[in-house]
């Protein structure tokens, strides 16, 4: 198929067509930049209904086993542990673990703790390129004070083979407990209680209480990391029986050592992190958050949601919630695209019945606004919960924050709180539980507009495809040097003397060559650039103020410094066509490489990056009639401005915020940020963004008195 | 035209591979498929040496397939892992060495080149007509692309043993252009038992020991000669541009033939006394000319026939194996017809041709890292080719997608097989365009040469 694909390609090229689409793009290259926003805006309008894939999930088919004992139990598991709260004083991390593990072992599952330390900050940009993640795991030793402690159980599965798992994560703050902290590890209890005594279970079930004085994240990922790193060495095993302490204060007694080491289920098929989070006053129901941007714009499979969704909605009858932007939920503009929108699709419809584009304006407004978080938070390449943490392991994970509209003493709502919430997490089990595969059949790639409604990929792709899509044109037509009349008027000319052409010798073709030199110092610069943080983080005690204006001066220096060593741009004498001509190439290759990497990155980056190359053209540059020329440079100085990295921040801080201060530490912090989480967006910044707007400033203050300029007037 | 600070910039790619071999840490290069295969791969040629250490075949098993000679070389290395480096930095630390004499020997052939093209075009009095096109010093470029080529970087780091593959292959190139018949059969015999695929490069070796390196098409001098014989040109003057026209001789490709069978003897005789007691040459042969010959591993690489292998139907993977391996074939004779005044050129096309069409291909083998840098010897001649700058950045973006798509496919889980194998496509096409671009552009140059005579 790929191979007949190809006449008609060359059919068109025959007729002219090639030809005809080459002067199209040339003509529309700026037009195509608006069609991609208006493409972007439509995306809410072209959202799908999420569907079920996967068959074997089959949500809902059983009758709910969760009942109002186990609501009772989770009432008892409660009551226990704000006890044990209320007598321990200080330190009631280590009862708490004490108090859970009791339970689970009192159920007849396996339980084992798992100690780990803070997670220190590192200079880790490229962590998520490096595949293995088989960091050392490091071992709280006996003299370290400040440690979390995990406590899992397992139930194994009676129908299993133990070689897959579930998991389920409650976690808790043991410093600070509070109450719907607890309630949430009750669920968590009750729902684990529940699946110790099932029958049907074929996986393992792990519950992992995670202790999140340190933040979930460090407390999920530590765990992770010693599950999928299991230490090898002997004297290690020695220690590990050592390390558990802990426990001696429960009971001290030695022949309960092995219920001390680490335990392991399966390879992990789903994992599932619920929490019930702070009363709601307002709201007439109990409603669910759902959370599952990973690291770097992964999401789960888009199954894993359909399910929680169907559940909680048709079952459970909780309402689903995504985050959004609130801000865009009562933007005025918004609400006229809408309007915009609605009507140009009730014309559309009335043409031809199938085109169901007239979304109505609220739901607009409102998928825009979860549009526009999802997108945020694909972009950022931070996970927005302890679910990253999954995700780097390849495990399909979602965390859901229960928001109840109940007042925690409220008996009576909070066992019905508890029977609901029991059953939904019972029901996700068991259809986890009835697969057979791994998740594969929804999608990987999708943005989300409601908890039901989803762009995949090949729609999404479209405004992007459309930003993309003149670049290697234009590349190609500057680097050529020629435009295409001429082009055209040459190959007449060469038809006519064949034998002149040949010996007329153009020696043009490989004159790209110091244009890519040029390009190939801004990029060594650019990685260079990147790389300095990892050495100013070194410095002790240096604020963020500082960090920065010594980043900002080595990058000058080192700049200088190459410039020096290989020479200046301008000292070669690079046209400045081909400078722009390498610039765009660099710049579809990295936005390219992007859309693979984070997609959200690529796509917000185009919006900026494209029309700044583009647009671009030397200040001194003649040839235009006065009005365009001035507008052209005001919008190239302009873009100019908005493209560098800080003074982007600023606008983007001041708009959401409104306030205007200048501050450069702010830079380094949301930097730091960026690199601590080994976000791509960090290496899109400073391998493709920053190098294309040195680039650009070079094109904007080219001299423009080439010799080849000169000849080419001439002619 | 000499390429200014030649010395230092060829000392500084030196230096920067020693520096990522000696403190550039564990780089976990040896892993990537781009760089390593199952034949060049140095964790394979330890196990190898391993169970030769332990009186076993180290043909056992499917791990090795490598020449017995590279155990016995670079096998006491592997076992030797210095504290703070990475398990494999005394081969690395040889592969530098390694590198470093091939770009010198590729710059000397350059400058073989080189001087064989100024004497063509003295001959045919074009020295001047030419003059304003660019002249660059040939040799100098070609090795110091060689030197500077990332890939090759990437693989004289990332502990493989092609380096020493493109070694033997540059001797052998080197050999035949100084006409050196005892060093030429000494790298063919080496580069073919190493890798097999070198051996079609006998054709250019035959044609480079007989006719001498590149020079214009015998057609252009007859050209001159006729012309020069219509006017009134003394008798003497004539005959010297006719020696222009180089006759074939037999002395030195005789030289040659014997020289190789000695080597051949020789080297198969340090095999058997490397595998002595531990395994035949029948097992040697099947594990290292079957195996490449057969396609057996379909792990995926850059290249394209993994991913044929492992969907073919079982019944007529026979067939397909045989026309892959013909298709090589296929294409020596025409192009040796086409370009036999170019035995040089010719020997590029040919391992650009193996580069695509091989079975485990990598960046290390001749790809990137030994094709690139024999393109460079023919600079002045390819000055006017066309879609370079594509061509450039062509592969500038297809090796930076491969390894994310690899990542995606292997690690993320959210790509399939196609996305990589989708780079490796491009990346032929781009090989393929290539190939085309310059043959035509070798061929454009010497029309041209022949319309500047006879203007």
């Amino acid at each position: 198929m790929g191979a007949l694909s190809v006449y008609p390609v060359l059919l068109c090229y025959d007729l002219g067509l090639g030809e005809l689409a080459f002067r199209f793009l040339m003509r529309e290259q700026d037009a195509l930049h608006y069609y991609s926003i208006i493409a972007l805006f439509l995306l809410p309008s072209l959202a799908k209904n999420t569907y079920l894939s996967e068959n074997a999930l089959i949500p809902g088919s059983a009758n709910p086993l969760f009942s109002t004992e186990d609501g009772i139990e989770a009432n008892r598991f409660m009551k226990g542990i704000e006890a044990v709260v209320g007598d321990s004083i200080g330190g009631s991390g280590i009862d708490m673990a004490n108090f859970i593990a009791q339970q689970i072992e009192d159920l007849g599952a396996e339980v084992c703790y798992h100690r780990f330390l803070p997670h220190s900050k590192h200079f880790q940009p490229l962590k998520f390129f490096t595949s293995t993640t088989n960091d050392m795991v490091i071992q709280p030793n006996s003299t370290d004070i400040n440690f979390g402690i995990n406590t899992i159980g397992i139930v194994r599965a009676p129908r299993g083979d133990g070689k897959e798992a579930i998991v389920l994560v409650t976690p808790y703050n043991s410093q600070r407990v509070q109450s719907n902290e607890l309630l949430s590890l009750a669920l968590g209890f009750s729902v684990f209680s529940l699946l110790s005594r099932a029958a049907w279970l074929s996986k393992d079930v792990v519950w992992l209480s995670a202790d999140s004085q340190f933040g979930e994240y460090a407390a999920v990922s530590a765990w992770l990391n010693q599950y999928h790193n299991p230490v090898f060495l002997s004297h290690t095993v020695t220690l590990d029986t050592k390390i558990y302490g802990a426990n001696h204060r429960y009971d001290g007694s030695s022949e309960k050592k092995g219920f001390k080491s680490f335990k392991r289920a399966g390879t992990m098929a789903a994992a599932l992190i619920f929490k019930v989070g702070e009363t709601r006053r307002h709201g007439d129901r109990d409603s669910v958050m759902m959370y599952a941007e990973a690291s770097n714009g992964q999401m789960p499979n888009l199954d894993l949601l359909n399910v929680i969704h169907y559940l909680a909605v048709h079952r459970q009858g909780f309402r689903v919630n995504i985050a959004a932007f609130s801000s865009l939920l009562s933007s005025a503009w918004l609400r006229v695209i809408a309007e915009i929108f609605h009507t140009l699709g009730s014309v559309l419809r009335k043409i031809n019945p199938d085109w169901k584009l007239d979304i109505m304006v609220p739901d607009y407004v409102e998928g825009t606004a979860n549009l526009a978080n999802s997108m945020y938070n694909q972009a950022l390449g931070v996970p927005t919960g302890s679910h990253g943490a999954f995700r780097d392991y390849q495990v399909d994970a979602v965390s859901l924050e229960f928001l109840p509209t109940f007042h925690v003493k409220n008996e009576n709502a909070k066992s019905l709180f508890l029977l609901r919430g029991g059953r939904l997490i019972e029901g996700v089990v068991r259809s986890v539980n009835n697969l057979l595969e791994k998740f594969h059949q929804s999608f990987f790639l999708y943005f989300l507009t409601a908890p039901s409604k989803f762009i995949s990929v090949g729609v999404y792709m479209i405004p992007f495809a459309l930003l993309l899509a003149p670049l290697p044109i234009v590349a190609a037509a500057l680097a050529d040097g020629r435009s295409m009349e001429k082009m055209v008027d040459l190959v007449d000319d060469s038809k006519a003397d064949g034998s002149a052409d040949i010996l007329q010798s153009k020696s043009g073709s490989w004159k790209w060559l110091q244009a890519a030199k040029v390009l190939l110092v801004i990029q060594l610069w650019a990685v260079l650039v990147s790389l300095i943080p990892y050495y100013i983080t070194q410095i002790p005690d240096c604020t963020p103020m500082q960090s920065a204006l010594i980043w900002i001066m080595l990058s000058i220096i080192i700049l200088i410094a190459l410039y020096v060593m290989f020479g200046s741009p301008y000292s070669a004498g690079v046209e400045w066509k081909l400078l722009k001509a390498t610039m765009i190439t660099s710049i579809s290759i990295g936005l390219g490489l992007m859309s693979i990497i984070n997609f959200a990155t690529a796509q917000l980056g185009a919006l900026i990056v494209i029309p700044m190359s583009l647009f671009s053209r030397p200040l001194k540059a003649s040839g235009m009639n006065f009005l365009p020329r001035a507008v052209l440079l005001a919008s190239n100085v302009a873009l100019a401005v908005l493209g560098f990295p800080p003074a982007m921040l600023l606008i983007m801080k001041g708009l959401s915020k409104g306030s205007w201060i200048v501050d450069i530490g702010d830079f380094w912090v949301w930097m730091e940020f960026l690199w601590e989480w080994s976000s791509a967006t960090y290496l899109y910044i400073f391998l493709v963004h920053l190098p294309c707007w040195l680039l650009c400033i070079n094109v904007l203050l080219h001299p423009c008195h080439q010799p080849g300029e000169a000849k080419m007037k001439q002619e | 035209m000499a390429i200014r600070h030649y010395w230092p910039t060829a000392a500084a790619a030196v230096g920067f591979r020693l520096v990522l071999v000696l403190f550039g840490g564990d780089l976990h290069l040896a892993s990537r498929p781009e760089v390593s295969t199952p034949l060049t791969s140095l964790r394979r040629l330890a196990e190898g040496y391993w169970l030769k250490q332990a009186s076993m075949s180290p043909y056992s098993g499917s791990m090795y397939h490598g020449s017995p000679l590279l155990l016995s070389v670079l096998g006491p290395l592997t076992n030797s892992r210095p504290d703070g480096h990475h398990a494999h930095v005394y081969c690395s630390l040889i592969f530098v060495a390694v590198d470093f004499l091939a770009a010198m020997l590729i710059r000397a052939t350059g400058q073989k080149l080189q001087t064989a093209r100024n004497r063509s075009l003295k001959s045919l009095d074009l020295t001047k007509a030419l003059s304003n096109t660019v002249n660059i010093s040939a040799g100098d470029v070609a090795s110091l692309i060689y030197l500077w080529n990332p890939w090759a970087i990437v693989t004289c780091v990332g502990s493989c043993t092609s380096p020493i593959e493109n070694l033997m292959v540059v001797i052998m190139i080197y050999g035949a252009c100084s006409r050196l018949a005892p060093l030429a059969a000494f790298g063919y015999a080496m580069a073919t038992h190493l890798s097999l695929y070198p051996a079609i490069l006998i054709v250019p070796v035959i044609l480079l020991l007989g006719y001498g390196p590149d020079a214009p098409p015998p057609k252009v001098f007859l050209l001159k000669g006729s012309s020069a014989s219509k006017s009134d040109v003394p008798d003497n003057d004539k005959t010297i541009r006719l020696r222009g026209v180089q006759q074939f001789s037999w002395k030195p490709v005789l030289h040659f033939i014997f020289w190789l069978f000695i080597w051949t003897c020789y080297v198969l005789l340090l095999s058997s006394v490397v595998l002595n007691k531990v395994g035949g040459f029948h097992d040697m042969f099947e594990k290292t000319y079957g195996f490449i010959l057969t396609v057996k591993d379909l792990s995926p690489n850059i290249g394209v026939l993994w991913y044929f292998f492992a969907e073919v139907f079982d019944f007529f993977r026979s067939f397909f194996l045989i026309v892959f391996n013909m298709n090589i074939i296929f294409m020596v004779l025409p192009l040796a017809i086409r370009l036999k005044h170019r035995p040089c050129f010719l020997a590029f096309v040919y391992t650009a041709i193996v580069a695509i069409l091989k079975s485990y291909p990598s960046v290390s083998y001749s790809l990137f890292a030994l094709y690139l840098g024999l393109l460079g010897l023919f600079a002045n001649e390819l000055a006017e080719m066309q879609f370079t700058f594509f061509l450039f950045f062509g592969y500038i973006g297809v090796s930076l997608l491969s390894p994310v798509m690899h990542n995606l496919w292997i690690w993320r889980g959210t790509g399939n097989a196609n996305f990589y194998f989708a780079t490796g496509l491009a990346y032929t096409c781009l090989q393929t365009v290539l190939i085309v671009e310059s043959v035509s552009s070798m061929i454009k140059h010497d029309r041209k040469l022949r319309l500047l005579v006879t203007s």
